[in-house]
Order: C-alpha cells, then sequence, then structure tokens
C-alpha cells in the first residue's frame, strides 16, 4: 500500500519536472526566435528609435548603449541571461523598464481572460452535457449550430454587433472603457462565446464517448436512475479530458483579448503590445511575446497538473 | 445517424459546397460583376443608406459602394485562404515526411519546434511576425501559412509512422523502391483524405487569422478591399453608418461557417468510411 503511494509519488513528481523541462524549453526557443526576428529585419533598430534624420554620431552612440555593436552571440548570450531574470531593458519611447509596463496592464488582461474562461465553461458544459444526452434530437442540433456559429463569428464582429445593439442601439451599456462594472460584460460575453463555441464541441464528443462505455449501459441495465448514471458517474469521467482542453483555451484567450481590448478600447496587455508593434518598440515587442508565452506554457501546464490530480490513471502511467 | 439528420446533413454539406463555388466564381469575376470600381470615391455620396439608387449595401466614409468592396474583398480572402494554406501544406509536408521517415532524433527535434510553434496564440504571433516584416497581405500569408504549418506536419508525421509498418510500404522498400516513388506513390495518396480535410478547416482559420490582423491594422493597407479592413473602418461610425459594419462580418462569417462544416462533414464520412 505505501510502496504504491510512494511510487504515485514519485511520478507526480517526475511529471512535474517534465513539464517544466518543457516549459523552459518551449520558452527558450520562442526568446530565441524573437531575438534572431528582430535582428534579420531589414534596417537598423538603432536608426528606428533614433529617428531617422538623426545625426549618424548620435546614432553610433544609440547603437552601443543598446549594445547592438557587440557580436551576435554576446548579443544572444546577453539577451538569455536577461530574459532569465525578468529584465527585458527599457521602452524605447518611454524609458520605462519593459517588466512595468506590462505588470501594469497585466491584470486587467488576465482578469478578462479569467472571467471570459468562467463564462464560457458555465455555458459550455450544460450545453455539451444537454447535447451528448440527447444527441440526434433537436437539442443536439441546437447545440452543435451554437458551436459552428460560435467559431465562424469573428471576435472582433461579434463585439461591433453587441456594441451596435446594446450600446448604440439600447443604451445599456457603456461603449468603450474599462471603468465600472458595466463596461465588462460585453467583452467578457464576447470572449466568452467564441471560447465556448470550441469547447461545446469537446465536452459533447467526450460526454458521448463515456456514454457509450459498458459501466452506463450496466447501470442502466441495473435500473440505476436514469439522469443521476448520466450526470453523476459519467459527466465526471467526461469533464477530465475537457480539464486539458480547457487549459489550452485559456491560452487563446489571452491572444484572443488583444482584439477584444481593441475593439472596447480596453487598456490592457492587448493595446500595449499593438501600440508597441505600431511605433517598433523592439524592447516591449520581445518582452511581450517572452511574457505571453510564459503564461500560456503555465496555463497549459496547470490544466496537466489538475487533469493528473483529478484523473489517476494519468499519475500512474 | 437518424435519417432526419442525415438528410439535415447532407442539405448543409450542399449548401456550404454551392456557397464557396459561388464565392470563388465571384473573386474571380468581381471586375465584371461589381457596380463600381470598390477604389472609387465619391465623397457628395458618403454614408448613403442600403437601398440607396447606386448603392445596394449603402456607401462608407469615402462614398465607395459597399457592394463592390465586398465583392472584391472576396479577391483577398480566397487569395490569402488559399497561399497560405498552400504555403503551410508545402511547409508541413517537407517537415512531417522528414520526421516520419528520418529517424528518432530528428523526429523529436522537429516535433519539439512545431509544438513551439503551436504554443503560442496564433494572433498574437502572426502580429509579432508582420510587425518584424512589414504590413500588408503578403507578409500576412507568409506568415499565416508558417504559423498553421506545424497542423500539416503533425498529421503527415502520424501518418508517415503509421503507414511505413503497412506491409505494401515494407515489400516495396524491400524491393528497392526509390524514396520518391514511396512517396509519391505509397505514401501520399493514402493520407490525402485527411490532408485535404486539415486543409478545408484552415482555410477557416486563415480567414479569421487575416480578418483579425487587418482589422488591427496590420493586415490588408487601405484602400485594398479588405473584409477584415472595412470592419476596422465601421467601428468608428457606429452611430452613423451601422450597415458598414454588418454586411462585411457577414461575409466572413459565412465563408468561416462554411469552409468549417465542410470540414467536419468531409472528416465525418471519412471516418464513417473507416
Amino acid at each position: 500500500m505505501r510502496g504504491d503511494e510512494r511510487t504515485s509519488h514519485h511520478a507526480v513528481i517526475s511529471l512535474i519536472l517534465r513539464r517544466l523541462g518543457r516549459l523552459a524549453l518551449t520558452v527558450m526557443l520562442i526568446s530565441t526566435v524573437v531575438f534572431l526576428t528582430v535582428r534579420v529585419i531589414p534596417g537598423d533598430p538603432a536608426r528606428t528609435v533614433a529617428g531617422m534624420d538623426a545625426a549618424e554620431p548620435a546614432v553610433e552612440a544609440l547603437r552601443i548603449r543598446l549594445g547592438l555593436d557587440r557580436p551576435l552571440w554576446r548579443q544572444y548570450l546577453g539577451w538569455l541571461w536577461d530574459t532569465l531574470r525578468l529584465d527585458f531593458g527599457t521602452s524605447f519611447f518611454s524609458q520605462e523598464p519593459v517588466l512595468d509596463l506590462i505588470l501594469d496592464r497585466f491584470p486587467l488582461t488576465a482578469l478578462l481572460a479569467i472571467s471570459s474562461f468562467l463564462v464560457s465553461l458555465l455555458v459550455a458544459i450544460p450545453i455539451g452535457v444537454i447535447a451528448a444526452v440527447k444527441r440526434w434530437t433537436v437539442w443536439d442540433g441546437l447545440g452543435l449550430m451554437f458551436a459552428q456559429v460560435g467559431m465562424a463569428v469573428p471576435s472582433f464582429w461579434l463585439a461591433i454587433l453587441l456594441l451596435m445593439l446594446f450600446s448604440v442601439r439600447l443604451g445599456l451599456f457603456p461603449l468603450f472603457g474599462a471603468d465600472s462594472f458595466m463596461h465588462w460584460i460585453l467583452p467578457v460575453v464576447t470572449l466568452a462565446t467564441e471560447r465556448a463555441a470550441v469547447l461545446v464541441r469537446f465536452v459533447r464528443a467526450s460526454m458521448v464517448e463515456e456514454l457509450e462505455k459498458e459501466y452506463v449501459l450496466a447501470a442502466d441495465a441495473r435500473g440505476l436512475p436514469h439522469m443521476r448514471v448520466r450526470f453523476s458517474h459519467a459527466l465526471r469521467n467526461a469533464l477530465m479530458p475537457v480539464v486539458t482542453i480547457a487549459g489550452i483555451q485559456f491560452g487563446y484567450l489571452l491572444g484572443g483579448a488583444v482584439i477584444v481590448e481593441q475593439v472596447f478600447s480596453l487598456p490592457g496587455l492587448g493595446r500595449l503590445f499593438l501600440s508597441a508593434i505600431v511605433s517598433r518598440d523592439f524592447p516591449v515587442i520581445q518582452g511581450g511575446v517572452v511574457f505571453i508565452a510564459v503564461v500560456f506554457s503555465l496555463s497549459n501546464c496547470a490544466a496537466d497538473l489538475v487533469s493528473a490530480a483529478v484523473n489517476p490513471r494519468i499519475r500512474v502511467g | 445517424m437518424r435519417r432526419r439528420t442525415e438528410i439535415f446533413v447532407r442539405i448543409l454539406l450542399g449548401v456550404s459546397v454551392v456557397y464557396l463555388m459561388g464565392l470563388l466564381v465571384v473573386a474571380i469575376a468581381a471586375p465584371h460583376i461589381a457596380p463600381t470600381d470598390p477604389r472609387l470615391q465619391n465623397i457628395p455620396a458618403r454614408f448613403s443608406p442600403p437601398g440607396t439608387a447606386g448603392f445596394l449595401l449603402g456607401s462608407d466614409e469615402f462614398g465607395r459602394d459597399v457592394f463592390s468592396r465586398i465583392l472584391f474583398g472576396a479577391r483577398s480572402a480566397l487569395l490569402v485562404g488559399g497561399v497560405s494554406v498552400i504555403l503551410a501544406l508545402g511547409i508541413g509536408l517537407v517537415v512531417g515526411l522528414t520526421a516520419g521517415l528520418a529517424g528518432k532524433a530528428v523526429d523529436s527535434a522537429l516535433m519539439l519546434l512545431m509544438d513551439a510553434v503551436l504554443s503560442f496564440p496564433t494572433v498574437l504571433l502572426a502580429i509579432t511576425v508582420v510587425s518584424v516584416f512589414g504590413y500588408g497581405l503578403p507578409q500576412v500569408m507568409t506568415a499565416i501559412g508558417v504559423i498553421f504549418s506545424p497542423l500539416f506536419a503533425r498529421i503527415i508525421r502520424t501518418e508517415t509512422l503509421a503507414l511505413k509498418q503497412e506491409p505494401f510500404v515494407l515489400s516495396a522498400r524491400a524491393l528497392g523502391t526509390p524514396l520518391r516513388r514511396i512517396i509519391t506513390v505509397h505514401l501520399l495518396p493514402n493520407m490525402l483524405p485527411k490532408i485535404v480535410v486539415q486543409c478545408t478547416v484552415t482555410v477557416a482559420l486563415a480567414l479569421v487569422v487575416e480578418a483579425s490582423l487587418s482589422f488591427l491594422g496590420v493586415g490588408a493597407q487601405p484602400p485594398t478591399p479588405s473584409w477584415g479592413l472595412m470592419l476596422r473602418n465601421a467601428r468608428n461610425y457606429l452611430f452613423d453608418a451601422p450597415w458598414l459594419a454588418l454586411y462585411p462580418g457577414l461575409a466572413i462569417g459565412s465563408t468561416v461557417f462554411c469552409c468549417n462544416l465542410l470540414g467536419d462533414l468531409l472528416g465525418e464520412l471519412l471516418q464513417r468510411d473507416q
């Protein structure tokens, strides 16, 4: 008994270590790619920062200050070391540390992503489960239709439609900004719809698969209450694979948030990132990419660990 | 599947095939169908509501005909969808076949790279790439093609690994058939159905990414008629000209809907065949 427990603990620890290793590898790969792309672009970053009409000595001084005069491999090692310490340098324009800029904006984006994530689960799980239990009925058709339409409608169009209907026409919600609770509702609905559409299909597929298993047939045959078999036994098993998928979906929410923040003029990470791109503020772009890669990998990692926690079969295997 | 559902599914399949064929015709014949030049400005007639004489779907802030712009927008959309999927398929084929045939070390290295690409939000990655190489549809197509290549690489690798254990491939190799012939005659035709399904779904994904980038201002540049770009401008006139936001979105939504549906149903049919 105790031996089993110990092997199971070992398995969990090795799972965590493996996932963290992959995380480190991914982040390193992403930062290498970012480092290289910024340096292969036509044009001199120092020139971009200094402005097209700056005098050559000023550009040269800037080049030295930004470390662009050093050999590429030394720049790369320096970049890796800085990244490891989460030091992304300072913004070309506002001169503020990039990490401060990011941490300043991240809470809004994180809050938007987390609330949309919860809403999407609250919507997708019941719809997916009902569609699976009532397979090939009108309910199933409606659920699948919701999924197809939700996936086809681009989030920014949905956002505009919601704004036109609820803010312009009915005047129920404020138009732009993030000052009150009411400002949050339409952005959250937009993001949640997009994710829920994808999740519904996973929940339905997973539940259908579970309902076809023998234990459900056996429980039905033994005359256990029909609904209890479905909603307590099968549902719990069916939701396990959904946890992993949901973790990945959470990562995509961060990407979706960029667009939705733009439509609703929310001052989050997305807006910071986008304005950095428009003004070619490379430290902010690099820092933003690495930061998002870390958050994205962490959420995938967390999902894996949660599914290992709820599903002993993964732990042992 | 119950019979009624079956009939319904068939109707849906027919509708989406007809829609997509129609869209292709529209894209090719846009100069002949469109009532006016999509770039023709007519300032006095700006913000004409839909149904005004000469403006079936209204006019925009420069008095350009929305209907003509949507027809020409189909060109940008299908061009981006087509080119980026061909690019993604090309890269995916090279990487997937190499990973499947070259042995464990190469396989692990390539798949690690592919996973790294997939482990980043698509739209953000596309924005980053475009920010470095410049705005515009060619850059967007390239970025989308590269970003979606892992989707193909994974499928092709899995299929290659499975197929190369099959007796007909083993015996062809034993007979000394050249690798190129094994790939073109034995491997590719057998994985074609899955590739076709993936292509259909990827076109839909590519359309959404292109529209998103154009909406954010880093994709198609004015005055190119692009559905995403039209929505970008429409956001500024929600009060005065709501129709500007309605029709381009409808065009994107229905095209993506039909592509997704087609992909799903083809996949379902293939699965049933096996």
